[in-house]
């Protein structure tokens, strides 16, 4: 457990060198935009970051199904490491998302159906790690954790559908947008390069993050069982 | 005919970028330090189980 795979040093250096990748696309290859500008090219990680922050809810949701069936606690570890690298993704999405909204909005902050329900999400997994930490046995922690992120869950759809369904004035890029939207534009050829390097870059990035998580789980169980154990 | 300038937004994407790299290297830092944390804790344990 010590040493770290060489399939997983691998794929770190693939993280690193497919962000370094993405990055330049974003902020070099991709043409600048007409209207907005440079802050535009925010879009490509703001977006990349959203997927893989909802991509994690949505595994830490299906991994809470695993534990209930099977009441392995392993999965409960699995889950805690997507909630937490979810969380910091999707932080940075909400920020980038305010940093991009400044120049176009002209406001840092409104309450948009998306804004807001990207907000509603986020706080629900955060209260999801700070509750855990109330609860002492292993596996009532574990079984809350599974109910809470199974419900959580929910709210991951209704955050991604909510520029299409309700009148926000979030911009859709791909797709019909409300009649309300400020700021969308069209992608050329170039930027749409940008756009899905960075969502292909990002879920590497995720997957390798998340294993690196796990191995800490792993590291952190066994060091309480054996502090449970010398503590007999 | 209207021609729409260009705004200069580069400070905004500066801070974007700024934002995203800082976040990710203070995660990276506090993943790695958790780590090394559990390797010295899981040492004293095994240095207290052995005795």
């Amino acid at each position: 457990m010590k040493t770290k795979p060489s399939a997983l040093k691998a794929l770190d250096i693939a993280s690193l060198i497919l962000l370094a990748v993405a990055t330049y696309l974003a902020l070099v290859f991709a043409p600048t935009e007409r209207v907005m500008g440079d802050v535009q090219r925010v879009f490509y990680f703001h977006v990349a970051t959203a997927w893989v922050g909802l991509l994690g809810f949505v595994a830490a949701g299906v991994t809470g199904i695993i534990y209930l069936r099977t009441q392995d606690l392993k999965w409960d570890l699995v889950e805690q490491a997507a909630v937490e690298i979810s969380l910091v993704f999707f932080f940075i999405t909400i920020i980038l998302g305010s940093i991009w909204a400044r120049p176009i909005w002209n406001t840092w902050w409104t309450w948009d159906p998306r804004l807001t329900s990207a907000s509603i999400v986020e706080l629900i997994y955060l209260a999801y790690l700070m509750l855990r930490q109330g609860i002492e046995d292993p596996d009532r922690r574990a079984r809350f954790g599974a109910v809470y992120t199974l419900v959580g869950a929910i709210s991951v759809p209704i955050t991604f559908l909510s520029i299409r369904l309700f009148r926000t004035i979030h911009p859709v890029v791909i797709g019909n947008e409300s009649s309300a939207a400020e700021g969308g534009f069209a992608m050329t050829g170039d930027m749409k390069i940008a756009f899905f390097f960075a969502l292909f870059a990002f879920t590497i990035i995720f997957i390798d993050l998340f294993w690196n998580r796990i191995r800490l789980g792993h590291l952190q169980q066994k060091v309480e069982q054996l502090k449970l154990k010398v503590m007999d | 005919m209207l021609f729409q300038n260009t705004i200069d937004t580069s400070s905004y994407m500066i801070a974007g970028y700024s934002i995203f790299f800082g976040v990710t290297i203070i995660y990276l830092f506090s993943l790695y330090t958790r780590w090394r944390n559990l390797l010295r804790d899981l040492e004293t344990l095994e240095e207290l189980e052995d005795k």
